[in-house]
């Protein structure tokens, strides 16, 4: 038991705080900067499970985000379906992507470095593809027409996404919440630190890599879906381009790659540098310097993230 | 198709690829001498080719002349660099120095994004529009240029790293590092030297590209995925690799974009990369690691 | 319990273990010894699936495992251990074993308590059980192995060097607790050097060497074999023994 996850109290009080944040600042600044860093955390989850808790580090992860955004784009103007099942639809289409990739990468015995670069290749391939094919709008993307209804899944007042995107946030920590207290996570972290012995005592690790890569690829491609509503608009560059895999990696590995609440403490952060440096400094492009040099820092003195300075007594990198 | 295409874009693709392979050369270096992946290598030349422009813009520097400054420059910012943070976060797994160098690349680009702005930089110079004739051919004379400096360049390093005393202490390093440091080899320094030599490698391809390309912030992506496909491609670690490896991606790159088209044109590489990693992860001539 | 039959591994033009073929019966405690470099680890890496063979079969309880996956050959319940301790780093000790129970439990506080069990068994001490493997010394840790290993409840252990590394006192301890072990049921398949134990723990032996299996059975005839001393000593080793105690006589 690590003395950095919050008892029973501490999570109601959290969702507490949540809650009521929009009530108390509901300025479109504040309700934008909540609505991001609910965002951020919820596919930093998504790498964070696939990356921290199982060790495969991706450096392509945005392929599940752009596969979710673009599929449920797909099908709202393609074939009419109603937004809403862009949700599911995401989802599957994450996993697929997830799959795929993980079958191709992991039989071949890809781990480590190689691991890394090759999800950055995948996810540049389908880049490519996306910016040269017709039916996802080339390189001029895809607008979704704006119509704020409810039941288009557009919502005038932003308030509401916010209240999604924290229902979905909520979700990712509940899901990683069960992956620690399961076999299934135990055995991740077997193959994060050492995957032959995690074979010599009976784990499946190819079954269980591609098990959570498609899980991570489900939450990554929602998290697309919900980026398209919110903004109404995807090209290929947003949606498949390295920024977002950057985010999603950032944000886990400054708030701490296999915990819990690492992803929400990197989004936060992140969040608040972007807005900030945005609102302030008006300079295009500071934030990503930051995460940048950040990312030095952290890596070099911090390795477990920043949630090492939540930990009080208890000095150890355990899985907490 | 007609065979005076297909002859132009073999050629121009092999042009192309003979510089590719001095990008790689210094990656490739670095990965067999330190076991470090550069990410940051793209984003490196980026600034290495800005470098080169605001030469040419601010001082009238002709890119070609400016690889007596280039590369000595980049030699001493890489020895520096390795010296004073690089050597000092060496420790810890691959991965870690995968996440550092992704982060130098990150805050590299991102700089120069601030500084720079986005658009992109081309550099006109007096022969920027002669051609040679070969047969029915034409080729633009900085291409031609820069080829064969580039394979000059590469023989150059080639020599170095097989004649000289360092260039043996290199390979003696890159083989085993333990043994190399109980023969009294100084081990920290010739990764310095090894750093400072693939930035080295960098800037003199910055002086090579910039007469034939363009040099924006976020052409460091793009040079990344094309460096390392010619190092996964040619073996971590193989010289002769390295040159076979360029010449096949500029090939890959010239006739992708001339049956493919601009955009679909680019994939070749990644799928090149993706293939190689999947199928033959030690390169053509690699030593497996 | 055990059968392997005529087992070959080459690498690359060199045959690490040459035609090697073992039984080890239900129940037993079997040694496998040989000078360094004899291709020992590589036979285990053999049979439980690390490494595939060139030639050779491998049969468990009757089955044929030759080709099998790993995880599967795990899962039948033959499971190793390494010779060079591979701790989960960043997991306690009680977490490490409780990825082995995990096997049988499917549930985090089974596996857990299981895991106590089986820490106990093993002798660990309580305190132990919550420090990170990292941390652990070498006696620590090859505990640990041999914990993790048993927490699948296995019905073939193959310990490879268990006790390199460890002080007298602790390959007491231990000599006992493979006992025990095997007492419980599990078949065991030891790789050692530390010859004193190998010598009380063991009811047969075999003798690897250059890859080939020179020299098998029971602890008192393997010492006095002339090849056995030959390859352990070199050529002419065992006459100049025999004429040495000759002279004692």
């Amino acid at each position: 038991m690590s003395a950095a996850r919050p008892s029973w109290l501490g999570h109601g009080l959290l969702l507490l705080i949540a809650l009521a944040f929009p009530l108390l600042f509901s300025s479109p600044f504040m309700v934008n900067f909540g609505v991001l860093a609910l965002f951020y955390a919820f596919i930093g989850q998504s790498w964070n499970i696939a990356g921290g808790f199982a060790g495969q580090l991706s450096f392509g992860h945005v392929a599940f985000f752009g596969v979710g955004a673009y599929a449920s784009t797909m099908v709202q103007m393609r074939l009419g379906w109603n937004p809403w099942m862009g949700l599911p639809v995401s989802a599957l289409a994450g996993a697929a992507a997830g799959w795929l990739i993980a079958v191709l990468s992991f039989r071949a015995g890809l781990k480590g470095s190689y691991f890394a670069l090759i999800t950055l290749a995948f996810a540049e391939v389908f880049r490519i593809v996306v910016n040269s094919v017709e039916v996802t709008g080339g390189g001029l993307g895809m607008l979704i027409p704006m119509k704020q209804t409810a039941a288009n899944f557009q919502f005038g007042d932003r308030r509401v996404f916010y209240f999604i995107i924290l229902a979905l946030t909520v979700a990712s920590v509940l899901l990683a919440l069960w992956l620690k207290a399961s076999r299934f996570g135990a055995r991740l972290a077997a193959i994060r630190e050492n995957e032959d012995s995690a074979r010599a005592l009976g784990i499946n690790t190819f079954a269980e890599k591609t098990k959570i890569m498609m899980i991570s690829g489900a939450i990554a491609g929602i998290g697309g879906c919900f980026f398209a509503q919110y903004f109404l608009y995807i090209d290929p560059t947003i949606a498949f381009g390295v920024d977002k895999s950057v985010e999603m990696l950032l944000v886990s590995m400054i708030g701490g790659a296999g915990t819990v609440y690492g992803p929400l403490i990197g989004a936060v952060l992140l969040a608040a540098i972007s807005e900030v440096t945005r609102a302030w400094f008006t300079i295009q492009g500071l934030s990503l310097v930051l995460y940048g040099a950040l990312l030095v820092v952290i890596i070099a003195y911090l390795p477990n993230g920043l949630i090492d300075l939540f930990k009080r007594r208890s000095q150890r990198p355990g899985s907490p | 198709m007609d065979p005076t295409i297909l002859a132009a874009a073999a050629i121009n693709g092999l042009l192309m690829g003979g510089i590719y392979t001095l990008v790689a050369s210094g990656l490739t270096l670095i990965y067999g001498v330190l076991h470090i992946i550069n990410f940051a290598h793209g984003s490196m030349l980026m600034l290495a080719m800005f470098g080169v422009y605001f030469l040419l813009t601010k001082l009238g520097i002709d890119p070609y002349l400016a690889l007596l400054v280039m590369v000595p420059a980049m030699y001493a910012l890489g020895y520096l660099l390795y010296r004073h943070m690089i050597g000092r976060l060496s420790l810890g797994r691959d991965e870690n120095i995968l996440l550092i160098t992704l982060g130098l690349s990150i805050l590299i680009e991102n700089l120069a994004l601030l500084f720079f702005k986005g658009d992109s930089r081309t550099v006109s110079l007096s022969y920027s529009d002669k051609m040679f004739e070969l047969g029915p051919l034409l080729l633009g004379m900085p291409k031609v240029i820069s080829f064969f400096a580039a394979m000059v360049l590469c023989a150059m390093l080639g020599l170095f790293i097989t004649r000289t005393d360092t260039g043996k202490a290199i390979r003696a390093v890159a083989k085993e590092r333990m043994g190399a440091r109980l023969v009294g080899i100084d081990v920290e320094r010739i990764f310095a030297v090894s750093f400072g030599i693939g930035l080295a490698t960098l800037g003199a391809a910055a002086c090579l590209l910039m007469p034939i390309f363009y040099v924006s912030p976020s052409s460091g992506h793009v040079f990344v995925i094309v460096a390392f496909t010619v190092v996964v491609l040619g073996g971590m670690g193989s010289f002769l690799g390295a040159v076979l490896g360029g010449l096949i991606v500029g090939l890959t790159e010239s006739f992708g974009g001339l049956f493919l088209g601009e955009s679909l044109g680019q994939i070749g590489i990644s799928l090149i990369f993706i293939l190689i990693l999947l199928f033959r992860p030690s390169g053509l001539f690699g030593d497996k690691r | 319990m055990l059968k392997v039959t005529n087992l070959t591994k080459i690498f690359g033009g060199l045959k690490a273990v040459d035609g090697a073929s073992l039984e080890v019966g239900q129940g037993r405690i079997v040694a496998l010894i040989g000078p360094n470099g004899a291709g020992k680890t590589t036979l285990f890496a053999c049979i439980a699936g690390f490494l595939p063979i060139n030639q050779g079969r491998v049969e468990l309880l009757g089955q044929d495992i030759t080709g099998m996956k790993v995880h599967d050959i795990a899962r039948l319940g033959m499971v190793r251990t390494f010779q060079i301790t591979q701790p989960f780093a960043k997991l306690t000790v009680l977490e490490n074993i409780a990825v082995g129970s995990h096997q049988l439990h499917e549930r985090r506080a089974d596996a857990l308590a299981h895991a106590r069990t089986v820490a106990e068994r093993v002798g660990m001490p309580a305190a132990m059980l919550d420090q990170p493997a990292a941390e652990l010394t070498v006696a620590g840790r090859k505990r640990l192995e041999l914990a993790r290993a048993l927490a699948t409840e296995p019905k073939l252990l193959l310990l490879d060097e268990v006790m390199a590394g460890l002080n007298p006192q602790e390959i007491v301890d231990i000599i006992g607790i493979i006992r025990k072990i095997r007492d419980s049921g599990v078949t065991i398949l030891l790789i050692e050097h530390v010859m004193h134990a190998v010598m009380s723990l063991s009811e047969h032996i075999y003798v690897l060497s250059y890859g080939k299996i020179i020299a098998q059975g029971a602890p008192k005839d393997i010492v006095n074999n002339r090849d056995v001393v030959e390859a352990y000593l070199g050529r002419g080793a065992a006459e100049q023994m025999a004429a040495a105690e000759g002279q004692h006589a």
